[in-house]
């Protein structure tokens, strides 16, 4: 690498590189997801505009 | 856990994220449960009744909180970075400081609009306690009343995290008493609530309530500086899903019903206002001291996580964490003390600024990292600044995010002028935030993708 970064940096660095990154989101994570941030805002919309 | 992980931009260890679900989701809901929550009703109950404001800030705040999150949220719960440093993949290894620079404007606004709030709230808190001379205003009491506030938070930061955390456990006790102050309203005055219309209404009913929905959208972009510092603390993204969406997505909405029946039945959306009249003294005083005392939560995790964002330059690395903090706060009291008013003033011009600057932010790192990057960010490369690192781009600089953010403004802009709330024809379909996020995240993949092939041609 072309700049040397801190030794305490570095070190974490190589140590989350060995243990390989966490996953983000799971099949029931992208369920509540969509039912929270999609699902929920359109039938409230709906629901809005008939009152 | 090294003594200062939690106080600095680097990544953390799996031992060093600490954090479950309850005590982000407490976190979360601590910062997101200010009395800004009051403007924002107010703002939409300019445009629209309780049950169509109560759904279209609900949707908005929704929305808001997913584009967010799916922005921020995956790599910053994955490597335990903040909110800036999951910027370096698009905007490059010197490219950062622009959405550094929104950060910090954005949390000063905020802030400052925080403060504002704890002084008008001190006041009447004085006045209902007959300890307020009759000649003292709230204006008089904002600049006093701010260096306090800036001290505590100071104080309450010098302990990193965990003083976010242990503020935030006992001040989380605000969404409760906010519950209780809609429940006052609406027990009290539900038939003047139900008939009461709004001030600003245009004849155009699908523009209000696209406004409404713009508003909550809005209100909630303006969490991503926040975010990553916060859910860097918890084990991976995963465990951040459900605080996030329920605790940082649910409570404004949901307190904002108190700014939105206040202005409509009322004409006032702060409930230090109009609490004497409703529930008496008592509830008054108690009231009044939760309101007032609320606002730290937010301004804690605000100045904290503003603080993480700037470790992310070379030259504040090794800054003492003490002054680091009070280069971040200094900021937030000079104009709590000099310019009082200045965000306050212009809350809706302040908060369509965010979505122009935000919306299109959150559609260039979601297009970046799910279409673009394919999950698979280099974190070693978001700490190395050389030429040779995966993300120098240009000095640095990465031109298609930078033309892909101006691109996302202009779409805002040309759809709804947020000084003047003009608005151009589609806007009332599709609002200004998501066309703005969109049309960034598909300029930035053209341009990414321009850039791909004529570095392979070359």
């Amino acid at each position: 690498m072309p700049q040397s970064l801190p030794p305490e940096l570095a070190h974490r660095i190589e140590l989350l590189e060995r243990q390989g990154a966490a996953q983000d989101f799971g099949r029931s994570d992208w369920l509540w997801l969509a039912l929270l941030g999609a699902v929920l805002p359109i039938v409230l919309l709906i629901l809005g505009w008939l009152l | 856990m090294q003594p200062d992980a939690d106080k600095s931009a680097w990544p953390l260890l799996p031992a060093e994220r600490t954090w479950g679900p309850w005590r982000l989701a407490i976190a979360l809901a601590t910062a997101a449960a200010a009395t800004w929550v009051y403007l924002i009703g107010e703002y939409v109950g300019y445009y629209l009744n309780f049950s169509q404001g109560a759904a279209t800030l609900t949707a908005g705040c929704m929305i808001g909180m997913l584009l967010v999150f799916l922005a921020a949220g995956p790599v910053c719960g994955r490597y335990g970075i903040d909110s800036i440093a999951s910027t370096k993949p698009q905007f490059g290894a010197s490219g950062w400081v622009i959405p550094a620079l929104m950060q910090l404007i954005s949390i000063i606004g905020w802030n400052s609009l925080l403060l504002i709030f704890f002084a008008k709230s001190a006041t009447q808190l004085l006045a209902v306690l007959g300890l307020l001379s009759p000649a003292l205003t709230a204006r008089q009491i904002v600049p006093g009343a701010t260096l306090l506030a800036c001290t505590f938070i100071y104080l309450a930061l010098l302990w990193g995290a965990s003083g976010v955390s242990t503020i935030s456990k006992i001040l989380v006790a605000h969404v409760l008493i906010g519950l209780w102050m809609l429940y006052l309203l609406i027990s009290h005055r539900w038939p003047e609530l139900t008939a009461a219309r709004p001030a600003l209404a245009r004849p155009d009913r699908l523009w209000n309530y696209t406004t409404g929905i713009e508003l909550g959208i809005t209100a909630t972009l303006s969490w991503w500086p926040y975010l990553g510092a916060m859910i860097r603390m918890a084990p991976d993204a995963r465990t951040a899903v459900l605080p996030v969406m329920l605790g940082m997505g649910a409570p404004v909405p949901l307190l904002s019903l108190i700014g939105l029946a206040g202005v409509l039945v009322l004409k006032s959306s702060d409930p230090a206002e109009w609490l004497r009249t409703v529930g008496g003294t008592t509830y008054a005083i108690v009231a009044l001291t939760f309101v007032g005392t609320a606002n730290f939560g937010t301004a804690i995790t605000g100045i904290y996580s503003s603080a993480i964002g700037l470790r992310n330059f070379a030259a504040l690395e090794r800054t003492p964490w003490a002054l680091l903090l009070l280069a971040t706060i200094a900021p937030v009291a000079i104009i709590g003390v000099v310019v009082p008013e200045l965000f306050f003033a212009k809350f809706g011009t302040f908060l369509a600024f965010l979505g122009v600057g935000f919306a299109p932010l959150c559609g260039i790192q979601i297009a970046d990292y799910f279409v673009l990057r394919r999950r698979s960010v280099s974190l070693r490369g978001i700490y190395v600044h050389g030429p040779a690192g995966p993300y120098a781009y240009w000095r640095g600089f990465n031109p298609a995010a930078i033309a892909a953010l101006a691109l996302g403004c202009a779409v805002y802009i040309a759809l709804l002028d947020p000084l003047t709330f003009a608005s151009s024809a589609p806007y009332r379909f599709v609002t200004a935030s998501l066309p703005a996020a969109s049309g960034a995240a598909i300029a930035y993949l053209l341009l990414s993708r321009l850039r791909q092939r004529r570095r392979e041609s070359a």
